[in-house]
């Protein structure tokens, strides 16, 4: 088999190395809890002690009102607020694990060669599995509550869309944080900020019509990630149908930022190798 | 073209060098608006041609060495080789599996362990995980990390990561092996081993590009060599023949750079300087090489802008290794040059060259008459190539004036 160096690279080379990326998600899941008396527990302490936190903020202490479930049985702001929670957590992990994997791995990439989209591949896989982990937990809470319907089946898809549409964004902040160290504080700040102009601690609802002069809750509904949690929560907490044209809009927004920010990330990691 | 297992066709490299690489946003948008920019740091940025036009193409299952002086780019050519750095214009094409080992820690993640880093290693190669299972032990055993090798490769040794680099990049099966010149920093032994395997892995059929300093080790395993002047190919084919030609021009710019370079003005008071060193056969030609066995003469220009009395000159015979061989010094025998005063010469016959094949260097030195002052000294700029078939008779970097006799 030849191999032409000048013009390698694609997404049949990133399947090809494979083996690597599995190594890197091991390596990172391993490394995580390294040292720590509780190990293992602390990757279903944390996002319960976040959750445990919002839940007590904004539910108890704000009285933030959740819509009654799908079942019609019961109102828990709680788990109302984990079914978005775990959308966000898996957006905001993707986005700086790519930022970190390239800074982090970026000095191998001067020594041997392999895709620079690998480590930020391997980010995504480390926090599909921590995904995959909190929405069992939050299924199986559900379930318990009688609380389930088939549209807990199309919730994987959802997750899916999301990563997709992460990945895209992570690609890209990654090669360039690469460059300029200030995208790094930058997305900080701008996660922040997204975090709450995305309707996780609070149900849409409670957003204004209209404040400061703009139609800001249509500019909150505007906001892609908006569409993810709000679906995750038609989905499991209220089992309703999102619609196929929703479904497919965010199809179409999630492979067209995914496969966008793949190219941009193509043309400048062209070189990554000699800046890092 | 299918018997190439890598193949150059046209490469070339640029560099931007930077030099005031915008680190932040706010430097790239002074940058942006040329109007402000101007009233802080001007940034400049100039190409850098690393490589230009490089065309070549090595047989499979060769020994292909590459040489060149620093920065002529033949770290940067094996760098586009193992398709880390994709080159600016041309094509590169690679047959099989490619191992580089391009320099210290090949490919190491300092906070995981040996072990870790070999599974790594070998994923980033492209081996499987159950071949690379099977090899473990033998790269521990290779690389003789046993002790080592559950701790993280950043408390290591420089000599540890090349030993376990080395050992890594050669069992993993490679059909192409690119290695930089990084085997020479492990110790004596180690180096043998390493040698000894890449013979080996030759005997398999591996494609093995190598580079070096060491011209006596090339030409006697390479079947063929490239020579790299500044980015250029300068010659490319029969290891003797490039190495040859490399020589020359060593030799040739070396006596160019003596020429123009004013010592005195270099090194200010110094009255006695050496300016250049010719070998000569008894003709008084300059061959390219000389054989193991002929007559050599040394001749020691120097230019002395004081008139001084009867300094001592000394020579440095040094082989690839840097080991010191003969050392002989003008004192010996009486030898007096007299009151020297402008340019001159003085001359060191040698009556029979006792090295055996191989490229060494020699140093020249003058000091004062009573050897307390050292006017001038000329280190690893003279090479002196002794060329001719090794002798299968014997072993040794000399050979010696002796006869075997029977016992009575």
């Amino acid at each position: 088999m030849r191999v032409d160096l000048t013009r390698r690279g694609g997404v049949l080379e990133i399947w090809a190395y494979r083996e690597l990326i599995g190594r890197l998600v091991q390596r990172e899941l391993g490394a995580r809890y390294k040292r720590s008396v509780l190990g293992w527990l602390w990757s279903m302490l944390n996002p319960a002690a976040t959750l445990a936190i919002y839940a007590l903020v904004f539910g108890v202490l704000l009285r933030f009102d959740p819509p009654r479930a799908g079942n019609g049985r019961f109102d828990n702001f709680a788990l109302y607020l984990f079914c978005a929670l775990v959308m966000w957590n898996a957006f905001y992990g993707v986005i700086t694990g790519a930022m970190n994997a390239l800074l982090d791995l970026g000095s191998l990439l001067g020594k041997v060669y392999f895709p620079p989209e690998a480590p930020a591949v391997a980010a995504l896989c480390t926090v599909l599995f921590q995904t995959s982990i909190e929405a069992s937990i939050l299924m199986l809470i559900l379930i318990s509550l009688a609380n389930v319907s088939w549209t807990f089946l199309l919730w994987p898809v959802l997750a899916v869309l999301l990563a997709i549409f992460a990945l895209g964004i992570g690609l890209v902040l990654s090669v360039w944080n690469v460059r300029y160290r200030d995208v790094g504080y930058l997305t900080t700040i701008a996660l922040q900020f997204l975090f709450y102009v995305t309707p996780i601690v609070y149900p849409l609802s409670l957003i204004p019509e209209r404040a400061i002069g703009l139609p800001v809750r249509d500019i909150i509904r505007l906001n892609p990630l908006s569409q993810f949690t709000e679906t995750s929560r038609e989905l499991l907490y209220g089992l309703d149908w999102p619609g196929m044209f929703r479904l497919g809009l965010m199809a179409l927004i999630s492979l067209m930022v995914g496969v966008g920010g793949w190219l941009v990330f193509k043309a400048s990691a062209r070189d990554i190798a000699e800046e890092l | 073209m299918s018997n190439n297992a890598v193949v150059l066709d046209g490469v070339s490299k640029c560099f931007r060098l930077t030099m005031d690489r915008p680190l932040s946003l706010k430097e790239a948008w002074t940058r942006l608006r040329p109007s402000s920019g101007r009233r802080f740091r001007r940034v400049s940025s100039e190409q850098f041609w690393a490589l230009q036009d490089v065309s070549l193409a090595v047989p499979r299952g060769s020994m292909y060495g590459l040489v060149g002086r620093n920065g002529s780019g033949k770290s940067s050519l094996l760098r586009i080789m193992a398709g880390i750095y994709r080159p600016s214009e041309g094509r590169v094409s690679v047959q099989g599996r490619t191992s580089a080992l391009l320099e210290l820690g090949a490919g190491f993640h300092p906070a995981l362990t040996g072990r870790e880093n070999i599974y790594l290693n070998a994923s980033v190669l492209g081996v499987p995980k159950v071949q690379i299972e099977d090899r473990v032990e033998q790269i521990i055993q290779f690389a003789g990390l046993e002790e080592f090798i559950d701790s993280p490769v950043k408390i290591y040794s420089s000599g540890m990561y090349v030993r376990l680099g080395f050992a890594v990049a050669v069992h993993v099966d490679p059909e192409v092996l690119i290695v930089d010149e990084v085997v020479a920093v492990g110790d004596e032994e180690f180096q043998l081993r390493c040698f000894g395997h890449l013979e080996m892995l030759r005997a398999q059929g591996v494609t093995i590009v190598l580079v070096s300093h060491d011209l006596g080790m090339l030409r006697a395993n390479c079947d063929q060599m490239a020579w790299l002047n500044r980015g250029k190919l300068a010659a490319a084919g029969d290891p003797q023949d490039v190495v040859n030609a490399y020589l020359d021009t060593i030799d040739t710019e070396a006596a160019a750079s003596v020429g123009h370079r004013s010592r005195l003005d270099a090194q200010g008071h110094s009255p006695l300087h050496i300016t250049s060193l010719e070998f000569l056969d008894e003709a008084g030609n300059r061959p390219k090489s000389f054989a193991t066995g002929d007559p050599l003469i040394v001749r020691i220009h120097y230019c002395a802008s004081a008139p001084i009395q009867d300094p001592v000159f000394s020579l440095g015979f040094y082989n690839h290794n840097n080991l010191h061989l003969a050392g002989p010094r003008s004192v010996v025998g009486g030898f007096r040059p007299g009151k020297v005063h402008g340019t001159g010469w003085v001359e060191y016959h040698l009556h029979r060259i006792p090295f055996r094949t191989g490229t060494f260097h020699v140093n020249a030195a003058v000091q004062d008459s009573q050897a307390s002052f050292l006017y001038d000294r000329r280190a690893r700029e003279f090479w002196l190539q002794i060329s001719g078939e090794p002798d299968p008779q014997a072993n040794g970097l000399l050979s010696l004036d002796g006869d075997w006799q029977v016992g009575s």
